[in-house]
């Protein structure tokens, strides 16, 4: 039986945290904006549904690297991932991804407002736990593609080469 | 007196405390969980940083900051965009100075010790699951005296 991989963590946390603030850039500076993620952990992918009319489109057009911030205050666990975003007229996929509380919204992911975003996480950096001074940083696509365990050093700032 | 929104950004940020603190490098975004010291009456959120990290030459290449305030359980956000500048203020090192930072530094004096302080440009905040979202326009709609335009968002001046 293989050992957890340090990343499933990562996702654990995704997962169970649900709404992460959604962090862009502006040409006025830097925006968040709370959104529910839809992880897809075996694809290594984030979607979310959203609206062609709401501004975080654009700002996603003009600039493809977004944050994604994860926020469990009981478990004082505070995740930071940098990724690519892509804006996607997709229905096939909105009704994949569709919940039921998404249709206080639109009228089902037919509506042709309704777009997704896929969002490639590339690395995360965790500070996990109460006293949470060490940050671990990940990169998903070495996770996913080798499957290797980290290194740990010794510094406060651990970079874990996966 | 009914609160405003101005002022519900400001207790919500008081009430959450820890926030993410969102700066970009000129390639990624890169955020971290800082203790913010939220002062309304100075129109500043400050932070107390160490010289050694990364974030300070982030700031002073984009001064433009976004500090994240989520309380998940409860389902409150706080989207500040605001101006960052790093000080060496001993004066105000020392009267933020508290039990959270001896975690970091044995004395205020730690010569590694700056300041970051936030002067807020813009607010966003959610309040209650996909009810209400009021967006506040901070400084730049104190300044030019617009009047809050009604709509989907309300954009209200902060001070």
């Amino acid at each position: 039986m293989a050992e957890p991989h340090p990343i499933d963590r990562v996702w654990d946390i995704i997962e169970k945290v649900g709404v992460c603030m959604f962090t862009t850039r502006f040409n006025g500076g830097l925006r968040a904006r709370p959104l529910e993620a839809r992880p897809d952990r075996s694809a290594g992918l984030i979607w979310f549904v959203t609206d062609l009319r709401s501004g975080k489109e654009h700002e996603i057009e003009a600039e493809h690297d977004v944050g994604l911030v994860f926020t469990d205050e009981k478990a004082k666990a505070y995740l930071s991932i940098t990724a690519r975003a892509e804006v996607r007229r997709d229905h096939v996929k909105a009704a994949e991804i569709w919940k039921s509380t998404d249709n206080v919204w639109w009228r089902g992911p037919e509506d042709p407002n309704v777009c997704v975003l896929r969002v490639t996480p590339v690395t995360a950096e965790l500070w996990d736990g109460p006293s949470s001074k060490a940050v671990a940083v990940f990169e998903f696509a070495k996770a996913r593609l080798t499957g290797a365990k980290p290194k740990l050093g010794e510094n406060r700032k651990v970079t874990v080469d996966m | 007196m009914a609160e405003t929104d101005s002022e519900r950004v400001w207790a919500l940020m008081k009430k959450i405390g820890i926030c993410m603190l969102a700066t970009w490098d000129g390639h990624e975004l890169h955020a971290r969980p800082m203790g913010a010291y939220v002062r309304p009456e100075e129109n500043a959120v400050y932070f107390l940083s160490d010289a050694r990290r990364h974030k300070e030459d982030e700031i002073k290449q984009y001064s433009k900051v976004c500090l994240a305030f989520a309380d998940t359980g409860a389902q409150n956000y706080v989207s500040l965009a605001g101006h960052a500048e790093v000080q060496a203020d001993r004066a105000k090192i020392r009267e933020l100075w508290g039990t959270p930072a001896k975690a970091w530094w044995d004395s205020p004096d730690d010569p590694n010790i700056r300041v970051l302080k936030v002067t807020p440009q813009e607010a966003e905040f959610w309040d209650a699951p996909r009810s209400t979202v009021a967006y506040a326009k901070m400084a730049a709609a104190a300044l030019t005296g617009t009047r809050p335009e009604m709509g989907d968002n309300r954009k209200v001046a902060m001070r």
